[in-house]
């Protein structure tokens, strides 16, 4: 955990080329960055993307103007890339919203995980990167609302009307709602 | 109320922990990525050098020839000499003729400096006073824009002639002696002494500073018997006038009271006539 105090000199080094700096601010925000892309991308892409998205940021650290708000900050970088992925990749391939081949689920685990993932990601933006932050990435709540810099109690306000909202998706045993 | 969603702790509500374990090898694990490495910025005399080196190398290449600094037609501070027969050099404001049997050198790598130990030196220099400057043993010539002629032996004895413009002439003492077109200086060993015709052009400028002060007699010595011999021909109305008596002040041959206000009167005539 990153102490509030120890923030603004992690991304002054950081900013300065210190590789230790910014692995710290990697290792506390990249559970972040993965969930905002993973809400929006597909999994093999989302992980792809996630160090482009801190390389990004390193060269904008400049631009920073408070420590305070470093992760809204790289919360907006990480949605803008996904965006840009999206744009990016052809009108064929922007209509298909499943895994690319390399993805595809090899058992029936995974494949309900997908499936959980995927009702996860039809969920409004607030509630579908709350959610997979803390049951995809593991992180608690007020984790999650020391990182994006959200209040807890919107947080929590967004994590159970989330699961709210999946739990009618999943159904009673989990399994994806017929629709 | 434990709210286990919300802060994991207390005890799991089953439906969430099934969803953790089921989503949980899709978490990041990721490392950092590498930081490109800073790029270090060169000093600005490096990215001088390095445009310069590239310009050479490209003309070079244009050439088809390594390029070098032009080289003077003597190297700077080896000394030329010219032997038998007389020499031409280019000094790049114009040129410079060594007669023969003549010891002499550039001393700055621009050649717009030369030092000349014995012989004679011919100038004909195309650039704006003070950009060209021959050391003789016992004074400095300092070109105003013209062409002239040096001629010294070892101890510094001999003269400057003037065939065109104007040259200065200055000694240990720092007095310069302007000397015009057709004139000449006579080089002692004691520095520039006397000027012969053309008067009209002749000058004196005392040095300044915590320089010696000099008297007329101290410096200049009487004008020579041939002084007009080396009088160009191109200034042929300059030959007939008197010495530089005001220039050349010498004890036992006071001024006329009739000549100075003439040869007053050719000087800032002639003066007039060069900077026209």
């Amino acid at each position: 955990m990153i102490v509030g105090d120890l923030l603004p000199q992690l991304i002054r080094s950081a900013a300065a080329g210190d590789q230790r700096a910014f692995a710290a601010l990697h290792a506390r925000y990249a559970g972040m960055v993965h969930a905002i892309l993973l809400a929006r991308l597909p999994p093999s892409e989302a992980e792809d993307q996630v160090q482009e998205v801190f390389l990004a940021a390193w060269k904008k650290l400049g631009q920073l103007d408070e420590a305070a708000g470093f992760g809204a900050w790289l919360c907006a970088i990480a949605r803008n890339r996904a965006v840009d992925c999206l744009r990016r990749r052809r009108p064929t391939e922007a209509l298909q919203d499943g895994w690319p081949d390399d993805a595809q689920p090899s058992s029936s685990d995974v494949a309900e995980a997908h499936q959980v993932l995927d009702a996860i990601r039809a969920l409004p933006d607030a509630y579908r990167e709350t959610l997979i932050m803390r049951l995809c990435e593991g992180m608690s709540g007020p984790e999650i609302a020391a990182v994006t810099g959200l209040e807890p109690g919107s947080v929590r306000i967004n994590l159970h009307r989330g699961m709210k909202l999946l739990r009618d998706k999943l159904g009673v045993d989990g399994k994806v709602a017929a629709s | 109320m434990s709210d286990y969603l919300f802060d994991r702790e207390g005890e799991p509500d089953p439906e969430i922990a099934r969803l953790e374990a089921m989503l949980a090898p899709m978490a990041y694990r990721g490392a950092a990525p590498r930081l490109p490495r800073p790029a270090r910025r060169a000093p600005a005399y490096v990215v001088a050098a390095a445009a310069i080196a590239l310009a050479a190398a490209l003309v070079a290449v244009l050439i088809g020839k390594p390029w070098r600094p032009r080289p003077p037609s003597g190297a700077v501070a080896q000394w030329i000499d010219t032997g038998e027969a007389a020499m031409r050099l280019d000094v790049g404001i114009g040129s410079v003729e060594l007669a023969a049997h003549t010891r002499a050198r550039f001393v700055a790598a621009t050649r717009h400096e030369m030092q000349l130990e014995r012989g004679t030196l011919t100038a004909t220099i195309h650039a704006p006073p003070r950009q060209f400057v021959v050391r003789t043993p016992r004074a400095v010539v300092t070109d105003l824009g013209c062409a002239f002629a040096i001629t010294v032996d070892a101890a510094g004895r001999g003269s400057v002639v003037v065939s065109e413009g104007r040259v200065a002439v200055a000694g240990g003492d720092a007095r310069e002696v302007v000397v015009g077109a057709g004139a000449r200086v006579e080089l002692s060993e004691a520095g520039p002494g006397a000027v012969s015709a053309p008067a009209a052009d002749v000058q004196e400028q005392q040095g300044t500073g915590n320089r010696k002060p000099e008297t007329g007699n101290h410096r200049m010595a009487p004008s020579g018997a041939g002084a007009h011999h080396h009088v160009s021909k191109k200034h042929p109305a300059k030959q007939i006038a008197p010495p530089a008596t005001h220039a050349q002040p010498h004890a036992s041959t006071p001024q006329k009271k009739d000549e100075a206000p003439r040869i007053q009167h050719d000087a800032l005539k002639d003066l007039k006539n060069s900077v026209e």
